[in-house]
């Protein structure tokens, strides 16, 4: 009987220790926020565009962390979604094409020559890629521009296009290579079949 | 397509071709460590060799593009139609990793456009174009006799002023390589040229060997290496002597290695030569060694020596479908044409152009491409030579690309994951380490091009990586601009609040002052009133005909003194009732009788001196007072504040008699009380000093009246009432007249949207818009007339000048107010003529007339309201 008290005694010493450990463990090493909400933003283009439907990326991330689709992001494209469907451990699905379609990337332009000044632009841009002042010619800083789209709405005379971005000498890169257009078998005699 | 995928079939290890080079081998007393991997394709150097480098026909021609080295472009610094000498610098280094660009030959710029240059992707880039005049006319060099008078940074300046950028196919600035952070211990020079088909070096070394070890004195010079090591491929033996022989009696060790491919590459030849592995994302410098290509050794030397800017380099010609294959020393910017040409090419049995070697290069499909300072060798391929890669077959998990890779990698790890597109594989199986040698896919047995899976890869990472670092400085501009738009927020926050205290300050200050001056009209009144209700208490209970005249007395006057008449009157009546309640309290003392009459005259005598010396000042005061009126206001204004202190005093006096009579009329009655017989003689005295009283009274009460009090609490309600419909109304308008903005905005907007057929409609409307802000205008005109009107009245009213200019300051305070109004509704006025004005600059011209009247009458109304503003101020 003695030794049933002595077990239940050290079990009881044993959970005040180990309780007191995870009570100043919880407090001492507390995470602030929800650290998955970081860590999709990360993965989003921050764009800022709002094709989602929510105002920022932020918002978006703190929705897919609150169990929104993870595909509403046009900018981010499939591989966004990809990326996102790995980090979340769910099934990638396509593109919601409500939300708009993937294409290339585009910058904004301004048609200088027609641009009055009014600055309307500018305080459309999320990401403050557009340089000028009232009644000064406003002006895209391309490097910036995340082509978002947003400033193209505001614009009073229509000056602003979005111009696909042009692959140039440096920032071009190979093409993963055709898996030879169905042509390759596993033994010649396969290849020979089709190719006659 | 790729010039690997058309490279020969796997050769594998020709072991005959060693023994002979074992003996050239024995000669060297060096260690040196074996290759990991590597092949052995077929060298095909041979048809290169035969003759000495020949120097081409000057090309009529040069295309120099701006880009020929790793980094930034070159910036231009001439402009077309310059005429430009031989060696002259056409275009200046851009950034730290860049290099600049020289005349090649005595020319003229004729254009600076975009030209196909040699690049694996077929592009065009930014080239100048250069006319030669053919006099081959050199600028001013600036040949340093003895470099050791310099100091290696000063050296660096003039090998990065040459242009110079590594000549063995990357083309990295040599300047930056020169000048590296660590201690350099060992410079090893590479003559290795491992790829098959290139002899550049292999000539160069045969023919300027004495070059190639002083530039070799030089860049060891400059590094302060103690080591220099050449190291050559044993198949190229003539190299090898030619290079034994000039560097005898040098501290330039000459290195031979057995032939094997890629002992060239950089990381590769360090193994070799020092059994050092360069480790994965190091550079060879953070070893202490510095890796520089047998033609760079050359460029410094000429350069340095002979002042001379690299404007040409020794490139190989070569493949089948030349007659005379050769290495040539090109001009930069040479096109292949001229150059295949030079080699007399066979333009039927051309059918792949490979600029670089068979391994490494590219192949383009044009010939109007130029030679550039890393273009070591021109493959003009026939269809034999070279034919079309077999179809990719499936992997079959041989293994021997993994035995082949000199980088001790996976590829077929590498090639899995670059199908996948699993990036976070391929960084983990260290795909950067690649060099992109070939040898995995030279050894295929499927013929699978995995050299190509891994390089898309690498340009996939590189764009995701470009696109990770834009989105996440995206992120921080925009959490920037959120940041800043908060505070912004902020301090407009602070600043409304900062106005609106100040406001409420104002408007407190403001509500002070009139509450003070209010208080004196307000006071006076009640005063009035009581003494009012006391007058009608007294005369009803008296009766008497004593209140006749003093009711009659003041209204004779004309009317402006009207209220001042009241006053007096109610300060007569006041009097009256004192005297009442005086009798009633003799009376009672009759009706008892008391002692003490004497100290009870005694101190009547005593109020009676003090109420004459009173009566005395007042009469004087009074005197000044009617006096002051007289002259009207400046001096009122200035007697005003002595007048109510005089007033006060007077008060204080008057307040003490009174007290003093209250004590003599107890005195008195407790007098009667104890003896009647002296109550006649006492009640004359009391009745004496009643008088007294009544007439200081009387005095006292009539300067007052006739200054601020009674004018001052007509004209105050005036202003008030003037004040109150006043701002009611303004707000009204003031809302009115930012709702006529706001249409007129839309509207204006709807112009600029509005297509020709809507534009009518749109223009009506304005018309309503204005036409509505006109009646806005008026009724805010007459609201300002209205105000003056009102303004005016208070003054004309009355005849002191003191209350005159008070109460003018009341009106103008509404004024002001009125005024800073208008004066926004001018600059929104305004404001409308502009949008206006840019609307007609956007319209077109069928609309514009209408515009323009509308213009004029946006125009008219705003001088309107500035003249309205003007009358007003």
């Amino acid at each position: 009987m003695e030794i049933v008290l002595y077990a239940i005694g050290a079990l009881l010493v044993l959970a005040l220790i180990f309780g007191a450990i995870l009570g100043f463990a919880s407090i001492r090493f507390k995470v602030e926020g929800n650290p998955i909400v970081d860590q999709i933003n990360e993965i989003l283009p921050q764009t800022q565009c709002g094709q989602c439907g929510y105002p920022g990326c932020r918002p978006y991330a703190e929705a897919i962390a609150n169990g929104d689709a993870i595909n509403k992001c046009p900018p981010g494209g499939q591989a966004t979604i990809n990326t996102l469907a790995d980090l979340l451990d769910v099934e990638p699905e396509p593109l919601d094409a409500e939300h708009g379609q993937e294409s290339v990337t585009k910058v904004a332009f301004i048609r200088e020559a027609e641009c009055i000044g009014c600055t309307k632009c500018i305080q459309a841009c999320p990401v403050d890629a557009i340089l000028g002042a009232a009644k000064q010619m406003h002006t895209v800083i391309s490097d910036e521009c995340t082509g978002c789209d947003l400033c193209v709405e505001p614009c009073p005379v229509d000056c602003i296009e979005m111009r696909p971005v042009d692959i140039t000498v440096r920032t071009w890169s190979w093409e993963l290579p055709q898996p030879n257009h169905g042509k390759a078998g596993l033994i010649a005699t396969d290849r020979r079949g089709q190719t006659v | 397509m790729n010039a690997i995928a058309k490279s020969p079939a796997p050769q594998h290890l020709d072991t005959q071709s060693h023994v002979s080079r074992s003996q050239v081998i024995a000669s060297s007393e060096r260690k040196i460590w074996p290759l990991t991997g590597g092949v052995h394709p077929e060298e095909n150097k041979h048809q290169s060799t035969g003759c000495p480098v020949s120097v081409p026909p000057l090309p009529k021609t040069l295309v120099l593009p701006l880009s020929q080295h790793a980094g930034a472009p070159a910036d231009p610094i001439i402009s077309v139609g310059d005429k430009v000498l031989k060696g002259q610098m056409i275009a200046k280094a851009s950034g730290f990793v860049s290099t600049a660009l020289h005349a090649p030959t005595s020319a003229i710029i004729t254009a600076i456009e975009n030209r196909p240059i040699p690049h694996a992707s077929g592009m065009y880039d930014l080239c100048i174009i250069l006319e030669t005049d053919g006099q081959d006319q050199w600028c001013e060099l600036a040949p340093v006799a003895d470099y050791r008078q310099l100091s290696p940074a000063e050296l660096v300046e003039k090998v990065r002023d040459a242009g110079i950028s590594g000549m063995g196919g990357a083309g990295f600035p040599t300047a930056i390589k020169l000048a590296p952070n660590t201690v350099i211990n060992t410079l090893i020079l590479n003559g290795t040229e491992c790829e098959p088909y290139i002899t550049a070096d292999d000539m160069l070394m045969r023919e300027k060997a004495e070059a190639v070890i002083q530039g070799a004195e030089i860049l060891q010079y400059m590094l302060g290496a103690q080591e220099c090591l050449i190291g050559i491929e044993d198949n190229k033996p003539e190299a090898i002597a030619a290079m034994r022989k000039a560097a005898t009696g040098k501290n330039i060790d000459i290195v031979v290695f057995p032939t094997i491919y890629p002992s060239g590459g950089e990381k590769q030849l360090i193994q070799i030569l020092t059994g050092q592995e360069v480790p994965s994302g190091k550079l060879p410098a953070d070893l202490g060694m510095v890796v520089q290509n047998v033609g760079t050794a050359v460029a410094v030397k000429e350069a340095i020596l002979e002042g001379k800017p690299l404007i040409s380099r020794i490139t190989t010609l070569t493949g089948d479908a030349l007659v005379a294959p050769q290495n040539v020393d090109a001009l930069i910017g040479t096109l292949a044409e001229d150059l295949l040409h030079f080699a007399a090419l066979k333009e039927s049995e051309l059918s792949t152009l490979v600029f670089g070697g068979p391994m490494m290069g590219f192949s383009v499909d044009r010939l109007d491409i130029p030679v550039i300072k890393t273009s070591n060798c021109l493959i003009a391929a026939t269809q034999d030579e070279f034919p079309d890669a077999p179809d990719a077959q499936a992997c079959i998990r041989c293994g021997h690309c993994a035995e082949a890779c000199p980088s001790s990698l996976l590829p077929q790890q590498l090639y899995w994951h670059a199908k996948a597109e699993n990036h976070e594989q391929l960084m983990h199986h260290n795909l950067f380490d690649c060099i992109e040698c070939g040898a995995c896919s030279f050894v295929c047995p499927s013929s699978i091009p995995l050299v190509q899976y891994y390089r898309a890869s690498k340009g996939a990472i590189r764009t995701q990586e470009a696109k990770h670092a834009k989105s996440e400085r995206s992120k921080q501009r925009y959490e920037g601009r959120l940041a800043r738009l908060e505070q912004e927020k902020a301090e407009k926050e602070a600043k409304r609040k900062a106005n609106a205290e100040r406001a409420a300050k104002l408007k407190a200050a403001k509500a002070a002052e009139n509450t003070e001056s209010d208080a004196k009209a307000e006071e006076d009144p009640i005063q009035a009133a009581i003494a009012r209700a006391k007058a009608r208490k007294a005369a009803a209970a008296a009766g008497s005909s004593e209140s006749t005249p003093a009711r009659q007395e003041p209204s004779a006057p004309s009317q402006q003194l009207s209220a001042k008449h009241k006053e007096l009157k109610v300060q007569l009546s006041m009097a009256k009732a004192q005297a009442k309640k005086t009798e009633r309290a003799l009376a009672a003392a009759e009706a008892s009788g008391n002692g003490d009459i004497e100290q009870l005259k005694s101190n009547l005598q005593m109020l009676n001196d003090q109420v004459t010396k009173l009566q005395q000042s007042f009469d004087e005061n009074a005197q000044t007072d009617t006096a002051n009126d007289s002259t009207k206001d400046k001096p009122a204004k200035s007697a005003k504040p002595v007048l109510s202190d005089d007033e006060k005093k007077r008060k204080v006096e008057l307040a003490m008699a009174k007290a003093a009579l209250k004590k003599a009329e107890r005195a008195l009655a407790e007098a009667v009380e104890s003896n009647n017989e002296s109550t006649e003689s006492l009640q004359q005295a009391v009745d004496e000093c009643q008088a007294k009283i009544k007439s200081l009274e009387v005095v006292v009460s009539a300067p007052p009246a006739e200054t601020a009090i009674t004018p001052s609490a007509d004209a105050k309600p005036s202003a008030k009432k003037a004040k109150a419909p006043l701002s009611d109304e303004a707000k009204k308008l003031k809302i009115e007249s930012a709702m006529a903005n706001a249409a007129v905005k839309k509207l204006q907007r709807a112009i600029t949207s509005a297509s020709d057929d809507e534009l009518e409609k749109v223009q009506q409307q304005l018309a309503e818009a204005q036409q509505k802000a006109a009646e806005m205008q008026q009724a805010l005109d007459n609201l300002t007339n209205g105000t003056v009107v009102e303004a005016a009245e208070p003054p004309a009213s009355e005849t002191p000048s003191a209350d005159t200019n008070t109460s003018e300051k009341k009106a103008k305070a509404p004024l002001s107010d009125e005024a800073k109004k208008l004066k926004i509704e001018s600059a929104m006025a305004n404001a409308a003529v502009k949008k206006l004005q840019r609307a007609i600059s956007s319209a077109g011209d069928d609309e514009l007339d209408t515009l323009k009247q509308q213009l004029a009458e946006a125009e008219q109304k705003a001088a309107d309201m500035k003249q309205a503003l003007e009358t007003l101020s």
